[in-house]
């Protein structure tokens, strides 16, 4: 059992992503960055679709129960408080590695240096419900998370699961703690401009349609993600509007697609995008990049980078590694 | 042999793990729902042990695969192989469209759907732009056969195809903040259910109390692809009400139900 005592926004329910449920008009949900949600679960030793939390800024927990944990994906101070014989003891840590629990500790997250959001993997994952199997849940579509769909709020109190660790070696979860040196922060920046993240896109669906100005605009411009952006799109600001072109019917819309709206302000769909969409799409942002995407503050610009498919799924198995 | 031109299937990774497979123009609309139902259902059949996902669209099916499963050639040449041979098949042995519309993937008759078409939203208004009094558009839209396109937008809210030309309106310009859960409603070429209450932009004919999505059933959604639906209305239509009168009627027959259902 663990409680969260405080937390400054919503704390989501996260694995990989619901099963079959396109058809039925369900989203697919699942992690915003994927890169961190997988190292959260290889620190702990486990497998790398066990449920885990989503953060966006500080928070606070009591361990009702020992337990250990890994937190991933951008750079927070963590506290942890124990008390032994009476004694209260204060440490902090850095994020990537594993932190192990006992029954009374209270841990916090503090504000993020870096990054937007940031994985808590707990060994043995969360015990909710399934639904399409997956522990996510969606406020609007009224069922996963915490029941109904809710996410984790101040004073919300969950169970965890069974620690089911992948190893036959009979290694602690503590011993892989020193072997996170190797895993490089994703949000780092890269060539190009300098101090401009490029962020790949494949170009496809309606690519061809758009005119040859709108895809120059796209892909020339500094663009910021906004901070009305959320789980089920990031809508980035462009200076410059990116002319769009009329489709009439909806389509299905895979993660990261590019919808350029009327206003010509790009959205990329996140996890929690709805099934179909009726704007047209200018591209698709794989994984690999999403993950870096999510992370960006609305003051840190980026551009679009075009690349193959080819190239996107080379880039995608080297990330996995 | 047209048939056969005209199925055009473009398979290609969209994304490092999706395969987005797009089927080109058709005769109508019902036929190539139904096809890309089946295709869906028939991709399936032969790959179930790869896949994360299959989402049917209005106009491909977005085929999401499980990465350690991915074989990038052998899957796209598979996927490819498949559809085409599903889409010559079928379009070799049907060669009676008509027959293909009514059988339906579901393997289910004709649903019957109950629809209170109170006045609080559209009817009157959507009455006025056909130029039709309410009772022959009440009657015109309940003789209509729909056909489930699929289920999008949110969990449980049907695409339904089969409404005639004219009753084809733009959304609304502003759309509304609240739309009731069950709302029947009108937009371009389609008829839609709304689930459960949501924003939305379409002309609300009626709200109807029949479930189109419990979490707790073994099938969530109450409809797939190919299903047929027909509307009938609540209580009897009284040809002459003038709408002063109905505003009288509509509060008692709502809060009588609300007893009831308490």
């Amino acid at each position: 059992m663990i409680e969260c005592t405080l937390t400054q926004y919503p704390i989501f329910i996260i694995d990989g992503g619901r099963r079959h449920a396109g058809a039925s008009g369900v989203s697919e949900s699942g992690p915003m960055d994927r890169t961190a949600f997988r190292l959260a679960n290889q620190l702990l030793h486990q497998d790398v679709y066990t449920s885990a939390l989503e953060v966006m800024g500080e928070c606070r927990f009591v361990a009702h129960t020992s337990m250990s944990i890994a937190i991933t994906g951008g750079n927070a101070t963590i506290t942890l408080a124990t008390t032994l014989n009476n004694t209260l003891s204060t440490c902090s840590y850095k994020p990537d590695q594993v932190i192990n629990l006992i029954a009374g500790d209270k841990f916090s997250i503090g504000r993020l240096q870096q990054g937007m959001r940031l994985v808590v993997g707990i060994a043995g994952g969360i015990d909710v419900p399934l639904f399409f199997d997956s522990r996510c849940g969606i406020m609007r579509e009224k069922f996963g998370g915490l029941g109904q769909g809710k996410p984790i709020l101040s004073g919300d109190r969950f169970a965890i699961g069974c620690y089911q660790p992948v190893s036959h070696e009979g290694e602690m979860p503590s011993d892989y703690s020193n072997q996170s040196s190797e895993y490089q922060p994703i949000i780092s920046p890269s060539t190009g401009i300098a101090g401009v993240t490029e962020i790949d896109f494949v170009p496809n669906y309606q690519h061809a349609q758009f005119s040859l100005y709108a895809r120059y605009l796209f892909t020339s411009q500094l663009m910021q993600v906004s901070q009305q952006s959320n789980r089920m799109g990031l809508r980035i600001h462009s200076n410059q509007a990116i002319p769009s072109i009329v489709k009439h019917e909806s389509q299905a819309l895979a993660l990261g697609v590019v919808q350029i709206p009327p206003n010509g302000q790009p959205i990329v769909m996140g996890p929690d995008r709805q099934t179909h969409g009726g704007y047209p799409v200018i591209g698709t942002v794989p994984e690999y990049a999403l993950d870096k995407l999510v992370q960006l503050t609305p003051n840190e610009s980026f551009t679009f980078v075009p690349v193959n498919i080819e190239m996107a799924i080379a880039k995608y198995w080297m990330n996995l590694r | 042999m047209t048939h056969l031109v005209k199925q055009k299937i473009v398979v290609q990774w969209v994304t490092p793990t999706t395969l987005h497979c797009e089927f080109g123009e058709l005769d109508c609309t019902v036929n190539k729902a139904l096809l890309i139902g089946r295709c869906r259902l028939y991709l399936y059949e032969h790959m179930a042990i790869k896949l994360a996902d299959i989402v049917p669209g209005f106009n491909e099916l977005l085929v999401q695969f499980i990465p350690s499963e991915i074989d990038y050639f052998a899957d796209l040449h598979q996927v490819e192989r498949l559809l085409k041979q599903y889409a010559m098949d079928s379009s070799a042995t049907t060669s009676n469209t008509a027959s293909v519309s009514t059988q339906g993937t579901g393997k289910r008759g004709i649903t019957h759907i109950p629809v209170d078409f109170g006045m609080d939203y559209d009817l009157v208004d959507v009455a006025q732009r056909l130029t039709l009094s309410r009772t022959d558009l009440i009657a015109q839209f309940c003789a209509i056969e729909f056909s489930v396109i699929l289920n999008g937008f949110m969990p449980g809210f049907i695409y339904l195809s089969g409404l005639p030309d004219k009753f084809h309106l733009p959304r609304l310009a502003t759309p509304r903040l609240k739309v009731p859960a069950g709302a029947v409603a009108i937009a371009d070429a389609y008829c839609g259910i709304y689930p459960q209450c949501s924003p939305g932009g379409w002309h609300i004919l009626g709200v109807t109390e029949h479930v189109l999505f419990d979490i707790e059933r073994s099938t969530p959604a109450s409809f797939v692809t190919g299903d047929i639906i027909q509307f009938y209305p609540l209580t009897p239509v009284m040809p002459v009400i003038t709408p002063i009168l109905t505003a009288k009627i509509a509060p008692k027959i709502t809060s009588s139900k609300e007893a009831s259902s308490d």
